[in-house]
């Protein structure tokens, strides 16, 4: 693809593609981003890793989880997806032992069932999971997920300086409230799914998750002001008897606040580092130009990786974190 | 005059943990409710009674904020458990009383909260899912007295809760604060507490005063 050709490809992409070629689309994206990835072998088909034996906790926890996915969601009544969804969580299960089942992991299959046949969404939910948030979200000890935790708050921190320091005095962590932002993408997290489908159309065509730290922040700064706000007044004792607050809650169902698909990626798009243009990142990311935020992401990610892989899960509080310090007035 | 209490609800899959919260905080029961996702967070503002009598013989009485911290059963999960139990109050280990395998998860809840939750933090057992015994289509998968004489043991509470049936969900959290140490003499520091809260006073008001007025 030439850079020109890339950049109105993704510009289209952010505007929403169209329901009737998402599928299209979207499985043409994996096709592009999961070609180099892909070992040499040919993939067993869907109905052998239906029918490969999985260990049986494994099996039981789908088992419990395939009725307890969006339990609610009018395509979900009939037995036959139920049973769809179960075969697909098993197959995803054979086909990466290393992360077997992981709750959360029913979310996405669901909902990328909406737009294919179960050996599809096999495809498009490994694409998904190995490639754009990695296996180590998901394997036994989650250290991809842990490791974006502190990325989360690294950029919250550097964003919202004032609102990041309350939370901290609160004891209101950034990373814990967001935590299922990122494990599902935001699936069934929004009133309507398609807020979540067109965050899907940018991060499955850029084949990586960086969209989605726009996305938590831009949710973020959208109720900066009234978190502070009410952060502030807690420390009034009137206030806090009065009314039973609760950031955590506030923060985690930030989404629910959000219906208008095109105000949300364009909000998205705006999150800029201190000092960036906001305009330069508007879509500049995909004609190949460099968009800082979006490097700052990767090398974030790369770093808090590399932290938790050592075992240094605590909070760092060493280099470059401090420096924003004691933040606000 | 009010008290935060936060208590997280630990155990394996499907036991019901978020059903018992979602009984208690709003008094609701989803048969099919959704699993949860890392953790889910409520809170409930509620008048609790306190276990010692005032100076005529009546009973008394303390606001509580619960923090209820609600975390996601799957094996994997459970290293990122301590980020919710690590400054809790309370934690109420939940099990289902037809369902042995997720007993035997207690006792390892039990030994990791003992081990590096704070020494306060409250231990209560709970065997959900009464509601299935006796013609409710399951049996009882550990003798009532051997869990019972486990949780004496390890100096815990032991409650039989059933979250469909409403039974025993408020006495989890009403035990709860009747076990806390110093409740009962916290509210002169209120006051201070209150603005103060927060700014890392971490467990130093309250660990200190280890046993209540009544013991």
């Amino acid at each position: 693809m030439s850079p020109s050709t890339r950049a109105a490809f993704h510009g289209l992409v952010s505007r929403g593609i169209p329901v009737l070629y998402r599928s299209t689309v979207w499985d043409a994206c994996r096709k592009y981003h999961a070609s180099g990835s892909t070992s040499a072998a040919p993939a067993p088909s869907f109905s052998d890793l239906v029918d490969t034996p999985i260990p049986a906790q494994t099996a039981a926890e789908i088992e419990k989880d395939v009725d307890r996915t969006f339990p609610g969601h009018s395509n979900f009544s009939s037995e036959k997806e139920h049973s769809q969804l179960q075969s697909i969580l098993t197959a995803f299960a054979a086909a990466h032992p290393e992360i077997g089942y992981c709750q959360g992991l029913s979310f996405l299959a669901f909902s990328l069932s909406l737009f294919f046949s179960p050996d599809q969404t096999l495809d498009v939910l490994s694409f998904v999971v190995i490639d754009i948030l990695g296996a180590n979200y998901f394997d036994s000890d989650m250290k991809g997920r842990f490791a974006d935790m502190l990325v989360i708050q690294h950029l919250t921190r550097a964003q919202f300086p004032r609102l990041f320091f309350l939370l901290e005095a609160h004891e209101v962590d950034v990373g814990v409230a967001t935590f299922s932002w990122f494990l599902v993408m935001f699936a069934g997290l929004f009133r309507d799914m398609e807020l979540t489908f067109r965050i899907w159309d940018v991060v499955l065509s850029e084949g990586s998750p960086v969209f989605l730290f726009r996305v938590a922040l831009a949710l973020i700064a959208s109720n900066e002001d009234s978190l502070i706000a009410l952060l502030e007044s807690m420390g009034d004792e009137e206030e806090e008897e009065g009314e039973n607050v609760n950031v955590n809650q506030r923060l985690t169902d930030l989404p629910l606040q959000w219906t208008d698909c095109d105000a949300l990626i364009r909000s998205a798009y705006k999150i800029a580092l201190p000092g960036e243009s906001a305009f330069v990142s508007f879509f500049a990311g995909s004609a190949g130009t460099k968009v800082a935020f979006d490097e700052e992401v990767l090398r974030l990610r790369a770093r808090y990786k590399e932290k938790v892989e050592e075992g240094g899960e605590q909070e760092e509080e060493g280099d470059d974190s401090n420096e924003e310090g004691e933040g606000g007035n | 005059m009010s008290r935060e209490v936060k208590v997280v609800l630990l155990g394996t899959t499907g036991v019901g943990k978020s059903s018992l919260v979602l009984r208690y905080v709003t008094s609701q029961f989803h048969p099919h409710s959704e699993s949860t996702i890392g953790a889910a967070f409520m809170s409930k503002m509620t008048l609790m009674k306190l276990k010692c009598k005032d100076g005529d013989g009546q009973d008394t009485s303390k606001i509580v904020k619960f923090q209820i911290w609600d975390t996601a059963g799957q094996e994997k999960y459970a290293t990122l458990a301590p980020m919710y139990y690590r400054s809790s109050d309370a934690a109420a280990i939940v099990y289902d009383v037809t369902n042995a395998a997720s007993y035997g998860k207690v006792k390892e809840w039990v030994a990791e909260v003992r081990e590096n939750a704070e020494r306060h933090c409250v231990v209560v057992v709970v065997g959900n899912k009464v509601d299935l015994l006796g013609g409710g289509g399951g049996e009882r998968a550990v003798a009532k007295e051997e869990v019972e004489s486990y949780v004496r043991s390890i100096g815990g509470i032991y409650i039989e809760a059933s979250a469909k049936d409403k039974i025993g969900v408020g006495d989890i959290f009403q035990r709860i604060v009747e076990e806390l140490p110093g409740i009962h003499d916290e509210g002169d520091e209120d006051s201070e507490m209150g603005s103060m809260k927060g700014f890392k006073l971490k467990g130093g008001g309250r660990g200190g005063g280890d046993s209540g007025c009544c013991s």
